[in-house]
């Protein structure tokens, strides 16, 4: 009975997240269509008289601008090729598939924004509980509002400070791309230290701003959960103070936090621009701002694909983490 | 984001053209320009041995990323900056002389119908896989973009009947009729080996791993940076002289210009204001910013739109703006102001216009004028200052820009200062990049700042503007002659232009042309463009100076990159 009902539970969500990939599809296929311009005259634009005007014409045949198919036909043969995995090929990297391009760009996007936000949510929610378990101490009560200011200040400000002091002025650590300039790509301990060192101080940069986040949320929920009865109860009971921190306070207070930490995963896969921008990292972010400016659509719908996909996937492990950690939910 | 994505986009691929990585040039003192189709050998210097080696670092412009694609036929804006570098085309046109360049080819001659053009090729070059080039090579290329137009951006095959092979060293084009600007497109097409290209479809190939002619060959790639190493046998040995050349990606101007100022990069297109703070201050003796022309900016006016149609409209608009101003305020100093409506540059007005030409319309800053003209022609004053037409509506027009242009925003709003001076209340339109030239095509406009077209003479400027052959009717996409102007008149002298080669009848065309654009102003003439150049002389020498100015790299750099040396 208990175990039929968990099936079932879950059968429905997979239905539900079919319905929302579907939504999600067609709205992808309909927006970037409502934006003024198209691929040959956002190249004209970005050439800036470069471009003899004769062009146009041999750019709309190479980009079949000049299509004779109906928008619905289009949208079919759409889904189609998305649903086969034809992702077809970018405007903006011409001839490139997207998914070369996607290919190229997202594993620096994974690595630097994936860890990134998995140490913030680790370092954010160990703080969190700390300073609500700990409230009234004195670094107890400062953590959260140092934090509060640090992701309130523009991430474009702090990031730019970062680079221009430890970066440009004291050289303790470069000041863009993802590796040397004299290493090669290639499995070894000298690329791997590249790598990690270059993106060190990128990483900081979303670490020390989104920390706060993460910090807040888990403290605000711990301090809620911990002025409920059963956790009276256990401290009554004469429960060791850690045990009833663990398996009474943060792991209840734990639950709402997961599904905010399963949608940033999700979007870790959309890159970030500004990371990207001001410590020149490669990543998948730079890629959608020159598709969304090209009116790249086989791109846009490549990399928002990626996103929907990851979102949902993550949302899913979630749902399906939660019937785990609180069984109550399924029954309902 | 940033006003740099302009010069970046000088890797453009569909720009066989003036596309080179660097959109760099400079202005010639006193460059000559004609039209006129020399035969010129090869200009052989006394050799100048520099020792060979050393590295530059070089970057157009911040273009993210690269990908793996080297196809300099694929319409996109992709291509790495080794496509460039890598193929050749068979003759440049260098604007800081007003000459071409023989390169691949040594020597042409047209018939005296001027529809069959002869090219000798230059014996003894070859592929850097080895294979020797020849006319076979030249033949196919041509071929390649009749058989896929998406691949023929100038459109040469509206003009060209056929080309064949004429020995194993030369070609022969026949054009359908005599066309005066077929030369100036024909000329900068890439050549690129039959043998390897024969067996791959031009439009989707991405050519990972090109094979040209060039001087330099192509390395190594990964999305952070692209290699190119000295090839060897080049035909101009021992030119090139730097071993090696690095492309790094950058994301922004901002990193770019770091870049530069801790000697990262020594060569850059980067577009950003004050770079004599940010870039010329950090080591004044080896850091320099050149400023190399590249045609016209220019204030479009849509002449569909009342009272902009207005002749006396155009004039007292164009007498109300402070060109100086805008110079120094709107591009940083960079693109001086016009000293006349003639849209003939400095660089050409010595072959091109007469100094009675530019007298007689000469740009004048005169805005108590502007106003009582249109007082006199109808217009009432209004309130808030703002004028009424002759119609009774208030003179309200908008001013689209593009935020990304900073340049194009900054004059913008100086404009919009200035007009408000004489009655006329601009509203400014922010669009991204696509969206404003989007509307420009269409006609979506009422005014707009924009560059102008731009080529060998002043023909490729004054007839896209006013021809309506680059026009097409109110929301249709235009190519040039984005404020519909028509004239029967420009029709008929652009038609015996393009029929004639004879160079002395084309400049008496051409100051026609002039005179009528000077007079009617479809569109306002601003600043004569100018692109920065960042370069760094610490240890790589060779490079045009303003003493030397032996090359525009508006036109494409392989005329610098094989003049470079190491220090």
């Amino acid at each position: 009975m208990h175990r039929g009902s968990g099936l079932r539970f879950i059968a429905n969500k997979i239905g539900l997240y079919l319905l929302i990939f579907w939504a999600a599809m067609t709205l992808n296929f309909i927006i970037p269509r409502l934006m003024p311009g198209n691929a040959a005259s956002a190249l004209m634009a970005k050439a800036q008289g470069k471009i003899p005007p004769a062009a146009l014409k041999a750019l709309e045949a190479a980009f079949g601008i000049s299509t004779h198919q109906s928008p619905v036909q289009q949208y079919f043969s759409y889904l189609k090729n998305t649903l086969t995995g034809h992702l077809g090929i970018s405007f903006t990297y011409f001839p490139v598939p997207v998914a070369q391009v996607i290919g190229e760009m997202l594993p620096w996007t994974l690595f630097l924004i994936g860890f990134a936000t998995i140490i913030a949510f680790a370092l954010g929610n160990l703080i969190g509980v700390y300073s609500a378990w700990r409230r009234g101490a004195a670094l107890a009560d400062a953590l959260p509002v140092g934090f509060t200011v640090m992701s309130a200040m523009p991430y474009f400000w702090i990031a730019l400070a970062l680079l221009y002091v430890l970066g440009f002025t004291l050289n303790w650590f470069p000041i863009a791309h993802a590796y040397g300039g004299g290493v090669s790509l290639s499995f070894s301990l000298r690329t791997l230290g590249s790598i990690l060192y270059h993106a060190a101080l990128p990483a900081f940069s979303i670490v020390i701003t989104s920390m706060g986040g993460w910090m807040m949320q888990m403290r605000n929920n711990l301090v809620s959960v911990l002025a409920d009865d059963y956790v009276l109860l256990a401290q009554m009971k004469g429960l060791p103070e850690r045990e009833i921190m663990q398996n009474y306070g943060a792991r209840n207070a734990l639950l709402p936090v997961l599904t905010s930490f399963a949608m940033s995963l999700g979007f870790v896969v959309g890159g970030a621009v500004l990371v990207e921008d001001v410590f020149n990292y490669p990543g998948i972010g730079f890629a959608l701002v020159q598709a969304v400016s090209n009116s790249d659509y086989p791109l846009m719908q490549g990399i928002f694909l990626i996103i929907v996909s990851a979102v949902l996937v993550a949302n899913f492990i979630v749902d399906l983490l939660y019937t785990f950690l609180d069984p109550r939910i399924s029954r309902t | 984001m940033k006003a740099t994505w302009k010069v970046m986009a000088a890797t453009s691929a569909v720009s066989l053209f003036s596309l080179s990585t660097l959109a760099m040039g400079f202005r010639p003192a006193a460059a000559r320009h004609s039209a006129v189709i020399h035969k010129i050998g090869v200009a052989r210097r006394p050799a100048l041995t520099h020792k060979i080696g050393g590295t530059l670092n070089l970057l157009g412009g911040p273009n993210g990323t690269w990908v793996d694609e080297n196809n300099p036929f694929a319409p996109g804006a992709s291509n790495t900056p080794a496509t460039y570098i890598v193929y050749e085309p068979l003759i440049q046109w260098n604007s800081a002389n007003g000459h071409y360049k023989p390169w691949l080819a040594t020597s042409w001659s047209w018939n005296k119908a001027a529809t069959v053009l002869t090219v000798d090729l230059r014996p003894g070059v070859h592929f850097s896989n080895g294979m020797p080039f020849t006319s076979k090579d030249v033949a196919f290329t041509f071929h390649m973009l009749k058989k896929y137009p998406a691949t023929d951006v100038t459109g040469l095959w509206t003009y060209l009947k056929s080309v064949s092979m004429a020995g194993s060293h030369a070609v022969k084009f026949v054009l359908k009729k005599p066309n005066a600007m077929f030369f100036y497109y024909m000329a900068q097409v890439p050549i690129v080996p039959a043998s390897i290209w024969s067996h791959h479809n031009p439009v989707t190939w991405t050519d990972p791993h090109p094979i040209g002619t060039g001087p330099f060959e192509f390395h190594s790639f990964s999305p952070e940076l692209v290699t190119l190493t000295r090839n060897p046998h080049y035909w101009q040995a021992p030119k090139p002289y730097l071993k090696t050349l690095r492309i790094p990606a950058e994301q922004s101007n901002t990193t770019t210009v770091l870049a530069l100022a801790e000697n990262k990069l020594q060569w850059s297109g980067t577009f950003s204001f004050n770079l004599r703070r940010s870039y010329v201050n950090r080591d004044p003796k080896y850091n320099h910013v050149g400023l190399y022309p590249n045609g016209l900016d220019v204030l479009y006016v849509n002449l569909h739109h009342y009272p902009l149609n207005l002749l006396v409209v155009r004039r007292a608009i164009s007498m109300a703006l402070n060109r100086r101003q805008i110079t120094n305020i709107g591009f940083s100093g960079y693109s001086p102001p016009v000293t006349n409506l003639t849209g003939i540059t400095p660089g050409m007005a010595k072959t091109w216009s007469t100094p009675t030409l530019n007298r007689k319309f000469s740009a004048r800053y005169a805005p108590v004028l502007a106003k009582r003209m249109l007082l006199k022609a109808g217009f009432k004053a209004g309130p808030n200052g703002v004028l009424k037409t002759p119609k009774g509506k208030p003179f309200n027009v908008s001013i689209d820009v593009s935020t990304p242009y900073t340049d194009f925003v900054a004059a913008s709003e100086q404009i919009t200062q200035q007009l408000k001076r004489i009655g006329i209340n601009v509203t400014i339109q922010s669009n991204s990049a696509n969206t404003y030239y989007h509307k420009l095509q269409l006609g979506q406009f009422d005014l707009a700042v924009c560059w102008a077209p731009w080529g060998a003479n002043p023909f490729f400027t004054l007839y896209p503007f006013m021809s309506k052959q680059f026009s097409k009717p109110m929301g249709q996409y235009a190519t040039a002659n984005f404020e519909r102007y028509y004239n029967p008149r420009v029709e008929s002298l652009g038609a015996q232009f393009l029929a004639t080669n004879v160079h002395s009848k084309q400049v008496l065309l051409v100051h026609q042309l002039a005179s009528i654009f000077a007079t009617q102003l479809p569109v306002i003439p601003l600043t004569y463009r100018n692109t920065p150049i960042e370069y760094s002389t610490k240890n790589i020498g060779g490079w045009p100076t303003p003493a030397n100015p032996y090359w525009n790299v508006n036109e494409g750099n392989l005329p610098v990159l094989t003049n470079l040396y190491y220090k």
